[in-house]
């Protein structure tokens, strides 16, 4: 018997029904495996990443030391802390004197991650979990050449030397400065001795924290009533770098193909199980004439898909786990392996809820339906037919849906992935069915040849309607995917063109402007804009003053200065979302007080988080003056460019009333770097921060990230073509049966090809157009509510729609 | 030993026209009696109801009037399982589609059905040797044991159906139901055919009972029924 099972079994992998039907069980599988292997990568490393560029999951920041009250509270939360302490200061070395933000860090720093640090190869890279020792400073290498130093040479930090004794590669909170000068480390307990922190410094102290979510969420909570204005809590997801930012779009494209794919998925195995069961149809009904009961082919059954399916299932689980480590592996740096231990359990835990899931859902329904088969079937084979159920189907799906909730985690992502689906197919299926009634009431008049194919697909209007809609939602689902594919490595190239400024230079007085200007000029560098700033504070909105900072979901705008700038020009890549930008902007002073009234423009996240409104009147703080402004607009601002970017804009009119600087952003060629030190020479005043490190690490990530989408929508081309080709080619056989008949009955194989092209040259057309106007609505709303990327139209999606009438009549003459 | 009565039968299905539901009769107050051993022709036009009325006696299918006694046993009150059980127990099929799975050689083809019907004790429980024994046996019979491992697709249309013959005659049956046998064959062939058949028959003493248009076939058979527009004539 067992070996009789084996021969059945292992023969019938030979019947391409079954074999399409595993190879669509391995694909579900890699899928699923994929998918939720690449989410939990990509959420373990943005959470990572994003306690790593904090530094710690809370960072405290502080213009003042911290007091005691804090340090208790950390030590009774049983939090495990690091402090730093960081400003800008003048490290000297001989004749060179060279603005540097100096970082001072305590022994338990860092907190999360290493410091990476070298002597004179850079690729002989040291990763250490403590700072320097006292009395040692490590330096950027940049730092380095611009004192004319080497290491083991003494420098001077304030009134303290200090022995060079390494080179500064990188370190956990590196992206999160606030500063982009030149870089250096020392030990905390130095920093007194320089003599350089006193009363009034501008000097910024920060707590690091890690520890359990319930520690920190303790620890949140008690103290923020002791925070000052000036303290600022900030969590590491909330806190997020341009890197995650990057990660986080492609994460979520990541979700998109994962979710349409497992729809793909799901409904070709359902399609390839409905077909190798149906195939086994006279079979069973000889089996059950000859007396063999409904139990035994069940378990007949059921054994078979066990070591088939299941054979497809494990083989799916593990390609799915080596394509996520594939994939994701073009990430790099950017993404670091899982565990080693967490993902074997993975697997399996995973593999055997899929498992169990497909069966229930997709596999156990169908063969239960094949084993109640009535023996009577082996003499009236027309009429009596298992029927199966479309609910099963449904059911099959909902599970499928279940996994990337599971995976995911937001319900809110989900219900947007289904939402979305469904409002498709909604759309679809009304779409298709206006467009069959016309037809149904054009086609009698048509040439007989049109009206014999038409009658053909109303006589069989179900199965006509689920073809249109499996064309439909396939090239509608690729164009959306490719549009959305084609808009993100777009807006990421547009982000980081050729010259993309790789310093900012601020601090720019009044009289050094032009002379900075023309330098430039003469240099041939080009200074992209130059911004006025001032420092000032916003402390009160519609005349009431800010409420407690725990009220506001993003605090970045509050207990902090912030960067105002004026412009009567929308700056570059600011997109106006809200209200209109000033055109004549009203200005006055109140005659009484200091007070100018004008107009304002907020970024969108800070509006949304201080809930502000369009007319809205805005009080700011700037030096001894206040300005009081109507908001009208809120714009978004691309935080990815390398351009300035200001939370608030105020008309030129009243940046007189000011004492400003102004800063701006310049492209010098990495190879440059006379022009870099010629600069710095000629202003020694303006500070220069460097962040061409960061712009290649930005580039890199582009490019991987870029890589790993154009992967993605590969798999799923290939993946939706395999089901476009077996849908084809499952179609044609069966009409080929119907033209047969025709050819028996003397109908002439010329008009019969006509007739085969005819037919799926209009359902081609009729999916085609119906695709058009859904991949258009679905890419335009995903592009604007998901992804925050403008739509562009893409004439290459119109004509393969168009052109899919002729490709469709094509391929139903050669099925592959 | 197997005895069918056949009672007062009738079959009627429903069917549409132009959206109206039209009653369809196919049979209509048959009685006769098949006795053990005996070899019965039913034969008729296309369309005259013997398949179905073969469907009936076998307890494929149920009747909408009437009865069919198989061993005394009415059918009707009986469930599909326990049919399907019956059948197992007492029955064998041969069919003019020989029902041959594509990918399983002639041995396995004959070997499969009788391990599953082992398997869920059916039968008398015997050993996987002794099947295969006994199924290369019954191959003999049919002269086809030198083609024991070669696929359906490697043998003709006369083969297939020895094939398919020696599949029934492996459960030993007290009774065959034969659907148009020799349909597929030509006249040679189906001759062959029906010698195996008869002379099984009068090897193992089954009953036999036939769905036919072939005259020369029903000619051999201890009884013949004339089907007719769902009515029976002797």
């Amino acid at each position: 018997m067992n070996h009789l099972f084996m021969r059945f079994w292992g023969r019938n992998l030979k019947m391409p029904a079954c074999r399409i039907m595993l190879f669509c069980l391995f694909l579900v599988m890699t899928n699923i495996s994929a998918l939720s292997l690449s989410i939990v990568r990509i959420q373990n490393t943005l959470t990572k990443q994003a306690a790593e560029f904090l530094g710690g999951d809370l960072k405290l920041s502080s213009p003042t030391p911290l007091s005691p009250e804090i340090r208790h509270l950390v030590q009774e939360k049983g939090l495990n802390s690091a402090e730093t302490v960081e400003f800008l200061t003048m490290l000297s070395h001989e004749e060179n004197r060279i603005l540097s933000e100096i970082k001072g860090v305590d022994t338990h720093y860092p907190l999360i991650g290493t410091i990476q640090i070298f002597t004179s190869d850079p690729t002989q890279i040291k990763a250490v979990k403590q700072g320097p020792d006292v009395g040692k400073i490590w330096l950027e290498p940049r730092l380095l050449s611009l004192l004319h130093a080497h290491l083991g040479d003494r420098i001077k930090l304030g009134t303290k030397f200090l022995t060079i004794e390494y080179l500064l590669q990188a370190e956990p909170d590196k992206l999160n400065s606030g500063f982009f000068s030149p870089r250096a480390m020392v030990n905390q307990s130095d920093l007194s001795e320089t003599g350089l922190i006193q009363a009034g410094s501008r000097v910024q102290y920060y707590l690091l924290l890690t520890g359990t979510e319930q520690q920190l969420k303790a620890f949140q909570t008690s103290v923020a009533p002791k925070l000052q204005a000036t303290q600022t809590l900030i969590q590491a997801m909330k806190n997020k770098s341009i890197a995650q930012k990057i990660l986080e779009n492609t994460s979520l494209y990541v979700y998109f193909c994962g979710f349409i794919n497992l729809l793909l998925a799901g409904i070709t195995l359902y399609f390839s199980v409905k077909h190798y069961l149906h195939s086994q149809i006279p079979w069973v009904a000889f089996l059950k004439c000859t007396g063999i009961s409904q139990k035994t082919l069940t378990k007949w059954y059921l054994s078979g898909f066990m070591l088939l399916g299941g054979s497809s299932l494990l083989l799916g689980a593990l390609f799915g786990h080596w394509l996520s480590l594939w994939g994701l592996s073009l990430l790099g740096q950017y993404l670091p392996q899982l565990g080693e231990t967490q993902a074997p359990w993975f697997i399996i835990l995973l593999g055997f809820f899929s498992f169990n899931l497909l069966f229930l859902s997709f596999i156990f329904p169908f063969i239960r339906q094949l084993s109640q088969t009535p023996g009577i079937r082996v003499l009236h084979p027309q009429t009596v037919s298992p029927t199966f159920n479309v609910s099963y189907y449904v059911l099959g799906l909902g599970f499928l849906c279940l996994v990337p909730f599971l995976l995911i985690g937001s319900l809110k992502i989900v219900l947007m992935l289904i939402g979305g689906f469904l409002a498709t197919l909604a759309v679809s299926i009304l779409f298709l069915s206006g467009l069959l009634k016309i037809v149904s009431y054009l086609y009698p008049k048509m040439h007989p040849i049109y009206q014999y194919i038409f009658a053909q697909l109303m006589h069989r209007r179900t199965e006509s309607m689920v073809q249109l809609l499996i064309f439909t939602l396939l090239l509608s689902i690729m164009g959306t995917l490719y549009t959305i594919k084609t808009e993100l490595i777009a807006a990421w190239v547009s982000n980081l063109p050729q010259n993309t400024p790789n310093y900012f230079l601020i601090n720019i007085t009044e009289e050094t402007r032009a002379p900075l200007e023309t330098y430039a000029k003469n240099h041939h560098l080009t200074l992209n804009g130059i911004y006025p700033t001032v420092r000032g504070r916003l402390f009160q909105v519609n005349g009431k003053p800010l409420l407690d900072p725990e009220h506001y979901s993003d605090k970045r705008g509050l207990n902090r200065l912030w960067n105002l700038t004026f412009s009567d020009t929308l700056p570059p890549k600011n997109t106006i979302l809200n209200g209109s930008w000033f055109s004549h902007a009203a200005v006055s002073h109140n005659a009484i007080a200091p007070t100018i009234q004008t107009e304002v423009s907020i970024e969108k996240d800070i509006a949304a988080s201080l809930g502000l409104e369009i007319g809205d009147v805005l009080s700011f703080q700037v030096d001894e003056q206040i300005i009081e402004a109507k908001l009208s607009s809120i714009r978004s601002v691309s935080w990815q460019t390398f351009q300035p970017n200001f939370f608030a804009i105020f008309p030129a009119s009243i940046e007189n009333n000011f004492i400003k600087s102004y800063l701006t952003s310049i492209y010098i060629p990495n190879s440059d770097s006379t022009s870099l030190k010629s600069l710095s020479s000629t202003f020694p005043s303006i500070f220069i921060i460097d962040i061409k490190m960061l712009i290649s690490q930005i580039a890199v990530l582009y490019e991987k990230v870029s890589a790993l989408i154009n992967g993605l929508f590969l798999y799923s081309l290939l993946f939706s073509l395999l089901i476009f080709f077996s849908i084809v080619r499952a179609n044609a056989q069966e009409s080929m049966r119907h033209y047969k008949i025709l050819q028996v009955i003397g109908i002439c194989p010329t008009t019969i090809e006509r007739l085969r092209f005819g037919e799926y040259a209009i359902l081609g057309v009729l999916s085609g157009l119906s695709a058009i106007i859904i991949m258009t609505i679905s890419s335009h709303a995903l592009l604007h509510q998901v992804f925050n990327l403008p739509y562009h139209f893409m004439p290459i999606l119109i004509i393969i729609g168009i052109m899919f009438g002729p490709i469709l009549g094509f391929l139903s003459k050669h099925p592959l | 030993m197997i005895d069918i009565t056949v009672e007062h039968l009738g079959k009627r299905i429903d069917t549409t026209d132009s959206g109206r539901i039209t009653p369809l009769i196919i049979l209509e107050d048959i009685s006769f009696h098949i006795a053990s051993s005996d070899t019965v022709a039913i034969m008729g036009a296309s369309g005259s109801g013997k398949s179905t009325l073969l469907s009936l006696m076998a307890g494929l299918d149920v009747p909408t009037s009437g009865r069919v006694l198989f061993n005394k046993q009415d059918l009707n009150r009986l469930t599909e399982a326990e049919r399907t059980k019956l059948r197992g127990k007492h029955s064998a099929f041969v069919f003019q589609q020989f029902h041959l799975m594509p990918h399983l050689t002639a041995l396995e083809n004959i070997l499969l059905p009788y391990a599953l019907l082992i398997k869920e004790k059916s039968k008398p429980s015997i050993s996987s040797a002794e099947a295969k024994e006994q199924a290369k046996n019954v191959l003999n019979e049919v002269g086809l044991y030198p083609r024991k491992n070669h696929f359906p697709s490697e043998l003709s249309g006369g083969e297939q159906q020895r094939i398919a013959i020696a599949r029934a005659f492996i459960l030993s049956p007290a009774i065959l139901f034969a659907d148009e046998p020799t349909g597929n064959l030509d006249t040679k062939t189906g001759e062959k055919i029906i010698d195996l058949l008869f002379g099984l028959n009068s090897k193992k003493r089954s009953t036999l009972v036939f769905v036919t248009h072939d005259k020369a076939l029903s000619t051999r058979c201890d009884q013949q029924y004339q089907l007719h527009a769902g009515h029976l004539h002797s």
